[in-house]
């Protein structure tokens, strides 16, 4: 049996202006389905669109044209106590935690403010607990509640954006190249954390990143983007294996193997 | 033969901040061959771009090489050259390249003049003769339409492109040794790999020699002929590319092979995360720096610092796990 389809878009299109009336088409006709519980990894090289796509699906853009939705219903359909809803349901996170976090509020207004604005608790103590859980999900613990965020590594950070859009119980997370800015170690810290959530919480992710190793490790399918479209789109191993479109080819060809031998053989077909 | 070109003894590098003394690197030594390539590895904050800055000797204030440390250029002591001594010996004898191309390019000169300021500076040559070398390079280093680009700023091109000049400005002068701080982290991966394919190439063609500084090992795998794995301002594993990706025998060098995952292989193994974050270095841990986060730690770990132990030619590591059978029958090296 298949599971559910949770998010879907169809003909996604977002156009910019730009001042010499010209038209940027930054998001051209994109479609695409993620099943509850399921990851969909969605990758491009810098300009093709992918963050563009993330932030309109959430609706931080107002899209030109197309459908998005969520469980079924097209996300401008909500509106009052759904909307609201809404935004309980679908959490986002980027990919710099130094400027996605406020420097003036401790950790424990950061990862409470979700919970104050939809009043998600009865009382004082059952709301530092929640704060307390949270930031044991993410592996922090009580100590950093009170600290700010410039006392923090990158991965703590990170993990505290992750905490922050967890509060709210969320059931579909747009991850903006999350990881792109920690080091090798933290980025896998960062995502054992969102696999085990995914397992645990059964978690559903739209992940945007460059990484093409890690989407291979963390997504059910991939979606590789092109200026602005979507070239090729299939179960996971089926892209990295054997991929279809002149494109995914390129890409994935020019990805570095760390292994000398192998490295040696992938060099010696490059036609640069 | 291989002759030996630049030799670093005991490189120590402190910067001075208002919550405390940084120790940035403590006590760096490596050599490199000429014509060798030796990648520098490490997560951000462990040392290795402080070490490249120092044989250029562009540690600035608050920073301090201290006194002691030896950086030996074709024999001669880098440190101990003066004003003019330095100004021919960067970007003739050795050059460098940062990540971050637009920082580095002047952003109010033509790319052409930049190049051509380089000629000039190091060799007595008409502007004409310099023009037409820096034309030549542009197109060297793979730029279409040299002449046009020649006028372009800096502005008008794309990262890629830019780095590429940053190349061709590094290798105007034939350098002896060039040096790259992650050249291509900013790139995306179809540039990056043409950057380093770049790189390799003139590298062979100019005969130099190159550290190359840099976090990810595919990079490393593809150019690197040794490799030095630095974390917490210290040098824990070094040896040849292949004792590195094959041979590894620092838990540190192990672990960061085992949390990076593979693009050419299916998925399915947990990533193995490394515990912790890296140390501060203004309190630098005794004893080994990687004990807080290492799965092996031993009491000894916490307490001296572990001997530099040899396997094989040229092949190092520093950990107390290889010396296990030499240690005295009372040492306290196990775990409470």
């Amino acid at each position: 049996m298949e599971k559910d389809v949770l998010f879907e878009v169809k003909h996604l299109k977002k156009y910019f202006k730009l001042e010499n009336k010209k038209i940027l088409k930054a998001v051209d006709d994109v479609s695409f389905t993620i099943r509850k519980g399921e990851t969909l990894g969605l990758v491009g090289e810098s300009g093709c669109g992918k963050t563009t796509t993330g932030r309109t699906c959430i609706g931080m853009y107002d899209r030109t044209e197309g459908e998005i939705l969520y469980k079924g219903r097209d996300i401008s359909t909500y509106k009052g106590k759904d909307l609201k809803n809404l935004r309980k349901e679908i959490q986002m996170i980027f990919q710099d935690p130094y400027a996605s976090l406020d420097p003036r509020m401790t950790v424990a207004e950061i990862v409470a403010e979700g919970l104050d604005i939809h009043k998600m608790y009865k009382t004082k103590e059952e709301r530092m607990e929640r704060v307390y859980e949270l930031l044991g999900l993410v592996n922090l613990n009580k100590e950093h509640a009170g600290r700010f965020i410039h006392e923090f590594s990158g991965g703590q950070r990170q993990r505290i954006g992750i905490a922050r859009a967890l509060a709210v119980n969320p059931e579909f997370l747009i991850l903006d190249e999350p990881i792109s800015a920690l080091d090798v170690s933290i980025q896998a810290q960062v995502v054992n954390l969102l696999m085990k959530l995914q397992k645990e919480i059964g978690l559903t992710y739209l992940f945007i990143a460059h990484d093409l190793a890690m989407v291979r490790h963390i997504s059910d399918k991939v979606a590789v983007m092109n200026q602005g479209r979507i070239v090729e789109m299939n179960e996971t191993n089926a892209v990295f294996d054997n991929p279809q479109h002149a494109y995914t080819k390129a890409l994935l060809a020019s990805i570095p193997i760390p292994d000398p031998e192998k490295e040696k053989v992938r060099r010696s077909k490059l036609l640069y | 033969m291989s002759k030996e070109l630049l030799k670093v003894e005991n490189l120590k590098v402190t910067y001075n901040t208002y919550a405390g003394q940084v120790q940035a690197v403590r006590g760096v030594s490596f050599s490199l061959d000429k014509g060798e390539t030796l990648a520098l590895v490490g997560e951000s904050g462990c040392g290795k771009s402080v070490t490249a800055r120092s044989i250029m000797q562009l540690v600035h204030e608050p920073g301090k090489i201290v006194e002691g440390s030896k950086i030996l250029f074709e024999g001669k002591n880098v440190a101990e050259y003066d004003q003019k001594e330095l100004a021919a010996f960067r970007g003739k004898d050795a050059a460098i390249i940062f990540q971050d191309a637009m920082a580095s390019l002047n952003p109010t000169m033509t790319v052409g003049k930049q190049i051509v300021e380089n000629i000039l500076h190091h060799n007595k040559v008409s502007k004409k003769e310099a023009k037409a070398r820096a034309i030549d390079l542009l197109n060297k280093v793979g730029i279409n339409n040299p002449e046009q680009r020649f006028k372009q700023y800096p502005h008008e091109l794309s990262g890629g492109m830019r780095q590429r000049v940053m190349i061709a400005i590094a290798f105007a002068n034939d350098p002896k040794l060039l040096i790259a701080d992650e050249p291509t982290t900013a790139l995306d991966v179809t540039i990056q790999d043409q950057i380093i394919e770049l790189i390799r190439k003139l590298k062979d063609e100019h005969d130099a020699s190159i550290i190359l500084i840099t976090h990810d090992l595919g990079v490393v795998a593809g150019i690197a002929d040794r490799v030095a794995v630095m974390y917490g301002g210290v040098i824990v594993e070094s040896g040849s590319a292949s004792d590195i990706f094959y041979h590894a025998k620092h838990p540190y060098t192990k672990a960061l092979h085992d949390a990076v995952p593979r693009v050419d292989e299916v998925s399915g193994k947990e990533l193995v995360s490394i515990a912790g974050a890296p140390p501060d270095l203004i309190n630098p841990p005794a004893g080994c720096p990687f004990n807080t986060r290492c799965k092996y730690c031993m009491n000894i770990c916490k307490k001296e610092v572990p001997p530099t132990m040899q396997f094989g030619e040229g092949h190092e590591a520093a950990c107390f796990l290889h010396v296990l059978d030499k240690l005295p029958k009372d040492a306290e090296f196990l775990n409470d």
